[in-house]
C-alpha cells in the first residue's frame, strides 16, 4: 500500500510539476474576471433584473456574489472546463509514450495495470482540483464584486428557475461543486481512454472534445428531447438538480450511476488497449 | 539466469525477429551484435515485456517475463540507446520516481549509485540541462537501482565521447567484478564488445547467425597470411592443397592441413615466400565474416 501511495504521489508530482497543467487554472481566473465584469455592467444587470421582476421578485436582492458565481459556473465550466480536462487527460498516457518516458517506466518490474491505475487516479485528482478551484475562485470573485445576497439560479435549457437566501444558496452552491466534478470526470475518462490508444496526445484531446461537442449539439436539438437521456451531456447536467427546490435525488443518483459506469468502462477499455500495446522507440 | 526460448516478432506481417533462443549464465557479460534493424532492440523489448512476442517466452530468474513480468524483472535493470527522463524534474527526482515504481527509494543507496556513476555534483539540476553523457550516466544509475542482479544495456556507449566510452567500460567491468552482475549489452562498437564480452550473439536481418564464444570459434577457423611474389599462382597451389582463399594473401586452412607443408609446396613451385603467419581474427573481422558485410 505504501508503495502504491508513493507511486500515486509521484504521478501527482509529474502532473503538477508541468506548466501546462496550470493553463486551466490561470485561464479560469481570467474568464471569471471577464464574466463578472460583464455581468456587472448596467445593461446586463438590467436584463437580469427584468427576468426577476417579470416573475414578481425583487431583482436587486438576488444580484449577488452567489448569483454571479453560479453564472460563471453554468456558462463557462462546461465548455472551457472540458477543454482543459481533455488537454490534460489526453496527455496523461500518450505524452509519456511520445516522450519515451513510458519505456523507462516499463523497464521497472511494475505491472501495466498499476501504471494505468495511478495515472487514472491522478487524472481524477486533477479533475476535482480544477473544478474545486473554479468553484472557490468564482465564489470569491463573485462575493468581492457582488457582495452577499440571495442566489438566483436560472438555466432555461434545464428548466431551472430558483431563488434562495444567502445561507441556503451557499449550501446548494457548495453541494453542486463536487457533483460538477463528478460530471466532468466523464470528459477526463474519455481523454484518458484515447490517451491509452496508439495516437498522439493532440489527437486524443481533439477526439475527446469532438465527442463532447457533438454530444452537446445533439442534446440541444429540441426534437431529441424525448431521447435526451441518451446523451452524455444531458446526464452530466445532473449537478444542476441540486438547485431545484425539491432535489430529485433519485434522478441524480441514476444519472451518476450511468456516468460512473461509463467512466469505469472507458478506464477498462483504456487499460486493455494499453496492455495490448507494444512499446518501441 | 536468462533463457530466451524461441521468441519471434513481426510488424505488419513482416518478420522482424525469427525464432530466437539464447542462454546467458550468471556472472557473464554477453554481447548482442547486429546492424540497425537486425532485431537487437526487438529482442531487448521482448526481454523487458515492452513488446509482445508472436511466439516464445523469456525466462529470467526462473520466471516468465510474459506471464509474471513483475517477478521476472524484480532484479533486472535496463538502459536504452536514447534514455528519456522528465526534463522539468531534477536527476535525483527522476531516480526517486523511477525507483518508486518497484521499491521504496532508499536515500543511502541512491547516493551510492549517484556517486558510482559520477553525477553527485549535478544530480539536483533539472535534467533538461544535462548533456548526453550525463543522461547516459543517469540512465545507468536508474538501472542500478535498487539492487539488480542482471542488467540490460542497449547501446550504452552510443553518443559518448572517447573518455565517456572508456569510463562506461570501466563501470561495466567494475559492476561485474565487484557486484557480480550479469550483463547483456548490445553495441555497434565492436571494439567495446571485444574488450567486454565473454560470449556474443550476432543477429542479421532478424536471424541468429552466430552464438557463443567467438574467440573459440575464431580458433577453429585457422587462417594464414602468405606474403609471396606471385599471389595468383600461390592461390592455385594452396587451393590444390585443400585451402580456401578468403582474400588476397589470406587462406583458410583445413583442420588437418600442416602449415609447414603448405610453405614447402609453395617453395617447390619456385615461389618466393617472404612470410607465412597465422592470423588472429579481430571481432570486427569475425562479425563482418558472419554478418556478410565487406
Amino acid at each position: 500500500m505504501r508503495l502504491f501511495l508513493l507511486q500515486f504521489q509521484g504521478e501527482l508530482l509529474k502532473l503538477f510539476a508541468r506548466k501546462r497543467t496550470y493553463i486551466g487554472f490561470g485561464a479560469f481566473l481570467g474568464i471569471e474576471t471577464i464574466l463578472i465584469f460583464l455581468l456587472r455592467m448596467d445593461r446586463v444587470e438590467r436584463s437580469i433584473r427584468k427576468v426577476l421582476d417579470s416573475s414578481g421578485y425583487e431583482g436587486g436582492e438576488y444580484l449577488s456574489g452567489l448569483t454571479l458565481a453560479f453564472m460563471v459556473l453554468i456558462w463557462s465550466v462546461f465548455l472551457l472546463g472540458a477543454l482543459y480536462l481533455a488537454l490534460v487527460a489526453g496527455d496523461v498516457v500518450s505524452k509519456e509514450i511520445e516522450d519515451g518516458t513510458m519505456r523507462m517506466m516499463l523497464c521497472r518490474p511494475v505491472s501495466r495495470l498499476r501504471i494505468v491505475l495511478v495515472k487514472a487516479l491522478a487524472t481524477v485528482v486533477y479533475t476535482f482540483a480544477l473544478v474545486g478551484f473554479i468553484g472557490v475562485t468564482a465564489l470569491l470573485s463573485g462575493l468581492i464584486y457582488g457582495g452577499t445576497g440571495g442566489l438566483f439560479a436560472f438555466a432555461p435549457l434545464e428548466k431551472l428557475f430558483a431563488l434562495y437566501d444567502f445561507g441556503p444558496g451557499l449550501v446548494r452552491y457548495a453541494s453542486a461543486i463536487p457533483l460538477l466534478g463528478l460530471s466532468l470526470l466523464t470528459i477526463s475518462a474519455l481523454g484518458f481512454f484515447f490517451s491509452c490508444l496508439p495516437m498522439k496526445p493532440a489527437a486524443a484531446t481533439i477526439l475527446t472534445l469532438s465527442i463532447f461537442f457533438v454530444d452537446t449539439i445533439l442534446k440541444s436539438i429540441p426534437y431529441f428531447e424525448s431521447i435526451r437521456e441518451w446523451f452524455l451531456t444531458a446526464r452530466m447536467s445532473a449537478w444542476l438538480h441540486v438547485f431545484e427546490y425539491q432535489i430529485p435525488w433519485e434522478t441524480i443518483t441514476e444519472d451518476y450511476i450511468w456516468l460512473l459506469a461509463i467512466d469505469a468502462t472507458l478506464f477498462t477499455l483504456g487499460w486493455v488497449a494499453f496492455q495490448q500495446r507494444d512499446f518501441k522507440s | 539466469m536468462l533463457r530466451i526460448d524461441g521468441i519471434s516478432k513481426s510488424y505488419k506481417g513482416r518478420l522482424a525477429l525469427h525464432p530466437l533462443s539464447l542462454d546467458v549464465a550468471r556472472g557473464e557479460i554477453f554481447g548482442l551484435l547486429g546492424h540497425n534493424g537486425a532485431g537487437k532492440s526487438t529482442t531487448f523489448g521482448i526481454m523487458l515485456g515492452q513488446l509482445h512476442p508472436d511466439t516464445g517466452e523469456v525466462w529470467l530468474h526462473e520466471a516468465s517475463v510474459q506471464n509474471q513480468r513483475a517477478r521476472a524483472l524484480a532484479r533486472v535493470g535496463a538502459i536504452f540507446e536514447t534514455p528519456s527522463f522528465y526534463e522539468y524534474l531534477s536527476g535525483w527526482r527522476n531516480l526517486e520516481l523511477l525507483v518508486a515504481l518497484s521499491a521504496i527509494p532508499d536515500q543511502r543507496r541512491l547516493r551510492e549509485v549517484v556517486a558510482l556513476v559520477g553525477l553527485e555534483s549535478r544530480i539536483h539540476d533539472p535534467v533538461r540541462v544535462y548533456s548526453h553523457g550525463m543522461r547516459q550516466r543517469l540512465a545507468l544509475a536508474q538501472a542500478l537501482l535498487p539492487n539488480p542482479e542482471f542488467i540490460l544495456l542497449d547501446e550504452p556507449t552510443e553518443g559518448l565521447d572517447p573518455e565517456g566510452i572508456q569510463e562506461m567500460r570501466h563501470i561495466i567491468l567494475h559492476l561485474r567484478a565487484e557486484h557480480g552482475l550479469t550483463i547483456m549489452l548490445s553495441s555497434h562498437m565492436l571494439v567495446e564488445v571485444e574488450q567486454l564480452c565473454d560470449r556474443i550473439a550476432i543477429l542479421n536481418q532478424g536471424r541468429l547467425i552466430f552464438s557463443g564464444d567467438w574467440k573459440t570459434a575464431e580458433l577453429s577457423a585457422r587462417r594464414m597470411r602468405f606474403t609471396v611474389n606471385d599471389w595468383p599462382r600461390a592461390a592455385e597451389i594452396l587451393t590444390s592443397q585443400g585451402c580456401r582463399i578468403e582474400s588476397e594473401g589470406i587462406a583458410i586452412l583445413r583442420d588437418e592441413t600442416d602449415a609447414a607443408g603448405l610453405v614447402h609446396a609453395l617453395v617447390q613451385a619456385n615461389l618466393r615466400v617472404a612470410a607465412a603467419e597465422p592470423l588472429r581474427l579481430s571481432l570486427e573481422d569475425f562479425y563482418h565474416q558472419h554478418a556478410g558485410t565487406p
